[in-house]
């Protein structure tokens, strides 16, 4: 009797241990990594000591996020690229907030969206 | 509220699915204003939602549902910004042909709705048409946002042509070359 009871606790504890094992969340490769948000201002950096006219560095800066932070481009870049040039910088420190729990500064995009556009 | 802005809404024809990568999609957007009638915003989980600028109850005035823009001309000095697009226009597609009738070159709203929408007055298939079509010095970027309806959702229409300036009065002058759609979110 107690062989038995003992049989089916030792049961119950494993299936326990499965099913808590299936609802944990898998690890997160897809994320944005804080590191990416200071190569992002590098770029940013590199893109503003550029001479060129708007439509080039514009063009050079998602080349460059693209190729050098494709995760961060496609999570975050491809949208906020679609909104006025002037909310820009807000809605990246928006992101890193939200989801990097990261107060992003980055003088050179802050100066970039000022000082570029209409 | 989401029924009257539906009863409201043309139905969109087909998507083109004519798509340019989105490095040279910054060369022919306003780079500062890259929409006029929605944004995107951040919601849960790092996702983004797009909405209405003005919000949705605007969705039930026409000029808060399209608008026909021209966002850039290739002047002397940006055969750079033309190389590139050109590059990726021969990346294999071929681009449909629209007719003046539908009305970009004078930036009629009215008229440019044709261009999303069906086609039937003009007898013109999008997908019947197609030429090879490659951008030159002095042609124009026009740029058509339109909100439509597929089914039950509420799409947005972001659509972006080549209009040569000097044949407007032709009967083929503008073309297609990128399309993107994104359902709009009211909540």
């Amino acid at each position: 009797m107690i062989t038995t009871l003992y049989k089916a606790l030792t049961y119950a504890c494993f299936c326990v241990f499965v099913l808590a094992s299936c609802g944990q969340e898998p690890e997160n490769n897809n994320a944005i990594k804080n590191s990416d948000f200071i190569e992002l201002c590098n770029i940013y950096q590199d893109i503003s000591k550029s001479t060129v006219d708007l439509t080039t560095k514009e063009m050079m800066l998602t080349e460059n996020v693209l190729n050098k932070l494709p995760t961060l481009f496609n999570k975050l870049f491809i949208h906020i690229n679609n909104n006025n040039a002037n909310s820009r910088y807000r809605l990246i420190q928006e992101y890193a907030k939200q989801q990097n729990q990261l107060v992003w500064e980055c003088k050179a995009a802050s100066h970039y969206y000022e000082t570029n556009f209409k | 509220m989401s029924t009257d802005i539906l009863n409201k809404l043309q139905t969109l024809q087909k998507n083109s699915n004519k798509r340019l990568s989105p490095v040279v999609k910054t060369i022919i957007h306003d780079n500062s204003k890259p929409r006029a009638l929605v944004k995107s915003v951040l919601v849960a989980n790092g996702n983004y939602a797009t909405v209405p600028v003005k919000g949705a109850p605007s969705l039930t005035t026409s000029n808060n549902t399209d608008v026909n823009r021209r966002v850039r001309t290739f002047t002397a000095g940006s055969e750079h910004i033309v190389d590139k697009l050109n590059k990726d226009l021969l990346g294999g597609e071929s681009y449909p042909i629209l007719t003046t009738a539908l009305g970009i070159a004078t930036g009629a709203v009215s008229a440019g709705a044709g261009l999303v929408f069906t086609l039937a007055n003009t007898g013109l298939s999008l997908a019947n048409t197609a030429s090879k079509v490659l951008a030159r010095p002095g042609d124009e970027i026009w740029h058509h946002e339109k909100i439509g309806k597929e089914g039950d959702k509420i799409i947005y229409v972001s659509a972006f042509f080549i209009v040569d300036p000097y044949r407007r009065t032709s009967s083929t002058k503008g073309w297609l070359i990128h399309e993107e759609r994104e359902e709009i979110s009211l909540s």
